[in-house]
């Protein structure tokens, strides 16, 4: 059975720039890694590349045996890999239970029984009293914490999340923490991008870290 | 999380409950107001052009729509091509390709209903020009109905066929990197186009058969059997076109999207506060325009004798200098400086020249606006002061078009101008130099470039304020184009007393600099609020 995610000499570069020289990653079911490093290291551009966001310039990205960039293939690779990045993208006109309506249906989410899981989700995110708001009615962290439930209410084997805590207040962090464990529990393999050791350390198992495009320290 | 079992819904579906999801669309008064400021903005803009062609049509003679027209087409062609570098006819808003194109839908399905919606758009713009040369024709008794119809049908076609090329530039990466190589050829190309019309006879026919931009034109030029032909021929490849272009639908990388939606963003902020300097700033970041490339190039090297802090300035000017943009303009104000001075007493001549020379002279101040935008940048990495700075910035565009300037000046020595020779050459080398000081001053004065906050306001508080913030655009130029033709034109009819008030004028634009720099807050970069 082909890994949840297998990353291998994934390249991006602009330019002169070279933001992503030869990065290898693999996880297994119930992995969590956490990339750290400094500004400008290229954290998010690996986590936007294996998501899709960022073509490659060379290198492949496979979810569960299904290239991620190449179509059709990619759309079976999508299906099971779940994305949050660092800036909120919502919707100007949706509130936040319409926005997981519409990511529930693009998923292909079964119809019966939506309702409860969208109030519950809210609920357990501190959403609830919030869902009939459009975005430039919310805080900065609930609109990362509505990006969150986006990627939460549809099912996936791969989640991404680029600086999950920034905008965060420590309830939602532990919140977050709780999930995050729950996740690896039922199989979900995780890779989280953060400027936080404390973080790193409660949800993953490995920590890699960044400089200049490329994992200079693995750690365990 | 494991219930990966569900297909997903067709993209149409998705697509469906996103609209039935979203806001409600506007009432049916707000559409009906938009509807009627449609049509009135339609009339104004299309009275406009059509009196424009009709008096040059009149002017010129009704041979002009067959003989500049296949070029102008052309024009417009490689314009919805090289659209396609930086933006494209199919464009995803961030959320999209954060939620939608992210989703396990074919995304073909997602691009089709846009790109329709584009080649759509494309169509009706080519129509309204294919009427505008249906209507032209018949003005000038050289049109039957029959042409009419073809020269409408042609023109439409040609709106669909470049949208459908505008789409292949935009998701191909390949056609982008080779339209981009060969933008200038194809420009050379179009002046070639231009010269064969303008030629006559077999060499005007040969442009009107050369490609889809003549077809609209052929009957015009040579019936109703030839039109329909023509319009045929257009039907085929602009069918050809659309069916590429619709199999390249899902071929378009993810990437692509992301950058376009922020380029529509970040334009759409710059252009609702007026801000058209951050526009163009925007537009070529996303073309990765040959500007940027000089921006970002190594600063020229030098002599060591001239390699001095106060001559850092300067070499960016000279940097300036290697964009495209900047070398073309250059070169217009140096032709048309030469046609100015050449043919004195000719205003038109003038004001072109003097207009050419305003736009290389505002391309070329630009490392100068740059230190507008950020006047603690170079307090904190210079060692003058900005007012010295922006004097700096002022050598190499005022060099440059002096020079422009002076072969005007031996031109029209050359053809005998009626002024004498030495009057001539001191008036036209003061007006470039009045031309770029009055620029820096207007810099200073006006903060780079960007509209005040007063001026926005007042655009939106009164019904008419949208004249405000055009007058606001114009009057540098306007004022430029008109000192700077009184200033060529003056010397050359005169006597020598004009080339004295022509350096006195550039004096006078010397004293508005310092006098700018004197009252502006930019002196005290630390203390600005910017």
């Amino acid at each position: 059975m082909p890994a949840p995610l297998a990353v291998e000499g994934l390249c991006k570069r602009y330019g002169r720039l070279e933001a992503l020289a030869g990065f290898d990653l693999e996880l297994a079911p119930g992995d969590c890694v956490a990339l750290m490093g400094p500004n400008g290291s290229g954290k998010t551009t690996a986590l936007s590349t294996i998501a899709g966001l960022l073509a490659p310039t060379s290198g492949s990205v496979m979810v569960a045996g299904h290239a991620m960039h190449e179509e059709p293939a990619a759309i079976e690779a999508r299906r099971r890999l779940a994305f949050v990045p660092d800036q909120p993208l919502l919707y100007d006109d949706l509130t936040v239970a319409n926005h997981l309506r519409l990511v529930a249906c693009a998923h292909g989410v079964a119809q019966d029984g939506l309702e409860d899981d969208i109030a519950s989700l809210l609920e357990r995110l501190a959403l609830a009293h919030r869902s009939d708001f459009v975005p430039h009615e919310l805080s900065r962290g609930m609109r990362q914490k509505a990006q969150l439930a986006c990627a939460l209410i549809r099912p996936f084997e791969v989640l991404l999340l680029d600086e999950p805590v920034a905008g965060l207040d420590t309830a939602a962090v532990d919140t977050l923490v709780m999930v995050l464990e729950e996740l690896r529990a039922e199989g979900a393999a995780v890779l989280v991008s953060t400027h936080q050791p404390q973080f790193a350390a409660r949800v993953a198992d490995r920590t890699l870290t960044m400089h200049d495009g490329r994992v200079s320290a693995p750690a365990a | 999380m494991t219930a990966l079992a569900h297909p997903a819904p067709a993209a149409r579906d998705v697509l469906a409950l996103r609209r039935s999801l979203g806001a409600p669309g506007p009432s049916r008064t707000a559409v009906l107001y938009r509807l009627y400021v449609g049509v009135l903005l339609g009339f104004v803009v299309g009275g406009t052009i059509w009196e424009t062609l009709h008096d040059a049509l009149a002017r010129f003679g009704a041979g002009l729509l067959t003989e500049a027209g296949p070029a102008c087409l052309a024009a417009g062609l490689l314009g919805a091509a090289r659209f396609g570098l930086w933006q494209g006819p199919v464009a995803f808003s961030a959320p999209d390709c954060s939620l939608l194109l992210t989703a396990p839908l074919p995304r073909d399905d997602l691009v089709r209903p846009r790109l329709r919606a584009g080649l759509l758009g494309g169509g009706t713009l080519g129509l309204l020009t294919g009427a505008l040369i249906a209507a032209a024709a018949a003005a000038t008794h050289r049109a039957s109905p029959a042409v009419a119809v073809c020269a409408v049908a042609a023109a439409a076609l040609l709106g669909a066929l470049a949208t459908a090329v505008s789409w292949l530039v935009e998701a191909s990466p390949r056609v982008a990197t080779a339209l981009a190589r060969w933008s200038a050829a194809l420009v050379v190309a179009l002046g070639a186009l231009l010269a064969a019309g303008l030629h006559g006879g077999g060499a005007r026919d040969v442009a009107l058969w050369s490609g889809p931009w003549g077809w609209p034109l052929v009957g015009v030029a040579h019936g109703t059997t030839a039109g329909v032909a023509a319009a045929a021929l257009a039907l085929l490849l602009a069918a050809a076109a659309i069916t590429v272009a619709s199999r390249a639908a899902g071929a378009c990388p993810l990437e692509r999207f992301v950058q376009r939606g922020r380029t529509t963003s970040s334009m759409i902020a710059s252009l609702g506060s007026y801000d058209l300097r951050t526009t163009g700033v925007i537009r070529r970041r996303a073309l990765g325009a040959g500007a940027e490339r000089a921006r970002q190039a190594p600063l020229p090297r030098l002599p060591a004798w001239l390699a001095r802090p106060a001559l850092a300035p300067a070499r960016r000017g000279l940097l300036a200098l290697r964009s495209g943009g900047a070398r073309a303009l250059v070169a217009a104000a140096l032709g048309l400086g030469a046609g100015a001075g050449a043919a004195t007493g000719r205003p038109a001549w003038a004001a072109a020249g003097c207009l050419a020379g305003y736009l290389a002279a505002a391309v070329l101040l630009e490392p100068a606006r740059t230190e507008v935008d950020v006047p603690g940048r170079a307090a904190l990495l210079l060692p003058f002061a900005l007012g010295r700075l922006l004097w700096l910035h002022s050598l190499v565009p005022a060099g440059c078009l002096a020079l422009c300037a002076l072969a005007g000046a031996c031109a029209a020595a050359i053809a005998g101008a009626a002024a004498p020779a030495a009057p001539l050459a001191a008036a036209e080398l003061a007006a470039p130099v009045a031309l770029v000081l009055t620029l820096c001053a207007t810099l200073v004065a006006r903060r780079g470039g960007r509209v005040p906050l007063s001026v926005i306001i007042l655009s939106m508080a009164d019904p008419t304020g949208g004249m405000t913030v055009v007058v606001w655009f114009l009057v540098g130029p306007l004022a430029a184009v008109t000192a700077g033709s009184v200033l060529v034109l003056g010397p050359a009819s005169a006597s020598g007393t004009g080339a004295i008030v022509a350096v006195a004028i550039a004096a006078g634009a010397a004293g508005v600099l310092a006098f700018s720099l004197r009252r502006s807050l930019l002196r005290r970069p630390a203390t600005t609020t910017d």
